[in-house]
């Protein structure tokens, strides 16, 4: 296994920096290759974790170090997921199938797999800086209106919580003298003014990238104007690495309950009065983020389990969304289910899986946290979860109602295979996940 | 948000920022952490590298400087993704007095630039503060001159490889690193002349591919 | 411990920061946000790069800003060319404009 943690990172990387210079017809093949690899490293390393990679040959804390453990193995999903994403842009002609855009896909996907098996804060802080910039990039890489406008929003939101965080990377380097993960926990002074605020500064600043509530403003507009695939990524992976930062950086863990089930609360709410379906799913993701930080602070597993099986279904979502309006030709989607029975069957098995219910695998993270609020004396937040998970079961059957019980429209046809091939494989991993539940979680949940 | 709402904010934030700036270890004495931990040990080895804020940057911190030189060159993929033909601007006229000044020292700063780049590693400077100046340099011929006039300088075929260069030579070095220390990005202390080659060529490829982002970002806002 | 005359430096730039952030919310030009958000990044570079003051200094908040300001000018570069995309939209880069426009 020696050398395949930075493999796991240069790999993408190089794929992004090399993909402008080769011609127009092979860019998609090689992005494809580039992310197989990806996964295949990935679970290679999945399968032997945990490791640890000095590189340079500098041991922490005087070198940068990588750690590949539990939580980095999200980065199965990441390159999977962005796999099937790039799949799914084979035949569009916008500018996100362009070279340089899969480029920005590519980097982007090496700055998650970066700061997955980041062991230092700068490291973290760098790589979050990639996968960052791709992200608002992509964000207006379409032809609607207003997308400009989003990303920007996204990125001054997204900017001061990245600079807010190396502010905190700063203090905490003062105090300790070293910035690698592990070191820097034991050097900390256990109170005073300046650890707290580097503490609130981390999670204030992940938070904005988890898109929690109230610090999630820049997310619906980030969705309905995105291309359907940006928003895969962006809902189903990018804002975990919210999550992950917080796991990853010390900070005001207290605050993540209430946090998590107001998130829960408002992100359901805001969803019942949208009238547009992406924005409905964006504010799905919101009341999951808030699911995911709820686990974070009474049963971490659950959370990581939510994570993945969010993720995977919620890209299966956006991308079925995206074939709905790619057929229809409007965001207008009454009837367009009728003609497209396959895409809408997997939307609505990923849908079964977002709302969580068994054996599926939405139901897997639920469950879990749910018991574990109960353990830790929170019947509250069960309450909440239960109240959120129905009113956002109300707004994906209008979703679906919208789709197949109005009058069909005969102009519209199925999904290309190419569309059709990731969500299919989406959706049915999304409830495949339900099936192994015990060993996913059995294999999160050790160290 | 208005004015005297961010005002207030402003002030009710800036109260536990300072107030935590004042707790933090007294600013300037020599037992702080930050001086008596890792950058002690920095101080205390021997390094090849006479810089040893370089040696920091390549060697014990390579992979930061990996990433930062990957995010410039994001921030390029998506400035060209995002760019647009914009309606050409007319060509400007120089004052005889700025066009002949501009021209003089255009070969000055070019030399200078090169000249950061490669002496980084034993004095201030490095790939990216030459990659600055000679970007700077290209844009103020581009104001002067206009846009076309810089276009001319760009390597052609080359361009989309040579905008890689800074990614392109750390991932070199970083399989060169792996072959021959067992650890990607080492250097080999044992082959001193290779150590020197991998340093130098760090150096320019991200001199030489900064540059060139610097440009086509610029030249890619231009509507080029 | 320490007190507040010792550690000005550190001060001075919290108050760049907080300046920073007035600007980001307070000004309705767009331009003048990502100017806000300039100084805030340049307000805690300033902070890292004065915690290594020492004869000699530390090196590593040194490599720390260095690799920090470029990434700065990357995001700034992202940002000007989304604000040219919403000008060329829109016309108009003040947010209360746009507000009505969108």
């Amino acid at each position: 296994m020696a050398h395949w943690i930075p493999a796991l990172v240069a790999l993408p990387i190089f794929g992004g920096v090399v993909a402008p210079a080769l011609p127009r017809r092979l860019a998609h093949l090689w992005a494809l290759v580039v992310l197989v690899a990806t996964t295949g490293i990935a679970l290679a390393l999945s399968l032997d974790a945990p490791a640890s990679y000095a590189m340079g040959g500098w041991p922490a804390p005087y070198g940068i170090e990588l750690h590949f453990d539990r939580l980095s193995s999200f980065s199965v999903v990441v390159a999977l997921v962005t796999t099937l994403a790039v799949a799914y842009t084979l035949h569009s002609s916008g500018p996100l199938a362009s070279r340089e855009g899969l480029a920005v896909i590519l980097l982007g996907t090496g700055g998650m797999t970066g700061f997955l098996v980041a062991g230092d804060f700068f490291t973290l802080f760098v790589f979050l800086e990639i996968l960052s910039l791709a992200a608002y990039g992509m964000v207006a890489m379409s032809e609607e209106r207003g997308a400009g406008l989003a990303a920007f929003r996204y990125l001054l939101m997204g900017a001061s919580a990245s600079i807010v965080i190396l502010l905190s990377v700063g203090v905490v380097h003062t105090l300790t003298g070293s910035l690698n993960l592990v070191d820097v926990q034991q050097r900390l002074p256990d109170a005073g003014l300046p650890l707290h605020l580097a503490m609130a500064g981390f999670t204030a600043g992940f938070l904005v990238k988890a898109a929690a509530f109230p610090l999630h403003v820049w997310l619906p507009d980030a969705h309905a104007t995105a291309p359907s695939a940006v928003s895969a990524l962006l809902s189903g992976l990018i804002v975990k690495m919210g999550i992950v930062g917080l796991i990853r950086t010390p900070g005001v863990d207290d605050l993540l309950l209430w946090l998590g089930g107001a998130s829960l609360l408002a992100g359901a709410l805001l969803a019942l009065v949208q009238t547009d379906a992406k924005r409905i799913l964006a504010y799905s993701t919101v009341a999951n983020i808030g699911l995911i930080l709820v686990g974070l602070s009474v049963e971490r597993t659950g959370a990581m389990v939510h994570m993945v099986n969010h993720a995977v279904a919620k890209a299966a979502l956006f991308l079925a969304a995206g074939a709905f309006t790619h057929q229809a030709g409007s965001r207008v989607l009454d009837g367009v289910g009728r003609r497209m029975p396959l895409t809408t069957l997997a939307f609505a098995l990923a849908t079964i899986s977002v709302i969580g219910v068994p054996p599926t695998g939405g139901f897997t993270g639920k469950w879990i946290i749910a018991v574990g609020a109960l353990e830790a004396g929170q019947p509250v937040v069960v309450g909440v979860l239960l109240l959120s998970s129905i009113l956002l079961a109300l707004c994906y059957a209008r979703i679906l109602q919208a789709l197949l019980f109005a009058p069909a429209r005969s102009d519209v046809d199925e999904a290309p295979l190419s569309m059709l091939l990731p969500i299919a494989l989406l959706a049915l991993l999304s409830v495949g996940l339900g099936l192994v539940g015990a060993p996913l979680t059995a294999f999160l949940g050790r160290p | 948000m208005n004015r005297p709402l961010a005002t207030a904010f402003a002030t009710g934030l800036a109260i536990p920022l300072v107030a935590a700036m004042a707790a933090l270890p007294r600013h300037g004495s020599p037992d702080q952490p930050i001086h008596t931990h890792v950058a002690a040990q920095y101080h205390a080895w021997p390094h090849e590298l006479g810089n040893l804020v370089t040696a920091v940057l390549l060697d014990y911190r390579g992979m930061d400087t990996f990433g930062e030189v990957v995010v410039i060159f994001a921030a390029l993929m998506v400035v060209l993704v995002l760019r647009h033909k914009e309606e050409p601007l007319p060509s400007p006229d120089p004052s005889p007095i700025v066009a002949f000044i501009v021209r003089l020292v255009t070969p000055f700063i070019a030399l200078f630039g090169f000249h950061v780049i490669l002496v980084g590693h034993v004095a201030p400077g490095g790939g990216l503060q030459g990659a600055a100046i000679l970007g700077g340099l290209v844009l103020l011929n581009g104001v002067v001159f206009g846009p076309d006039h810089v276009r001319s300088l760009h390597p052609g075929r080359a361009l989309p490889w040579l905008q890689g260069a800074g990614p392109l030579a750390f991932l070199a070095a970083g399989v060169v690193g792996a072959v021959t220390t067992g650890f990607a990005l080492g250097y080999p202390t044992h082959l001193p002349l290779l150590q020197e080659a991998m340093v130098v060529g760090i150096e320019l490829g991200i001199g030489i591919g900064g540059a060139l982002i610097f440009s086509r970002i610029y030249l890619a806002m231009e509507g080029a | 411990m320490t007190t507040l005359a010792g550690n000005l430096d550190y001060v001075a730039t919290m108050l760049l920061f907080v300046i920073g952030v007035w600007t980001l919310v307070s000004d309705p030009n767009l331009i003048k946000k990502v100017m806000g958000l300039n100084i805030m990044e340049t307000a805690v570079f300033a902070f890292i790069v004065t915690s290594g003051a020492l004869e000699p200094p530390s090196p590593i908040p040194h490599a720390l800003v260095l690799t920090g300001i470029v990434v700065a000018v990357s995001t700034t570069a992202v940002a000007l060319a989304l604000l040219l995309r919403v000008h060329r939209e829109f016309g108009t880069l003040d947010l209360d404009e746009l507000r009505d426009l969108w």
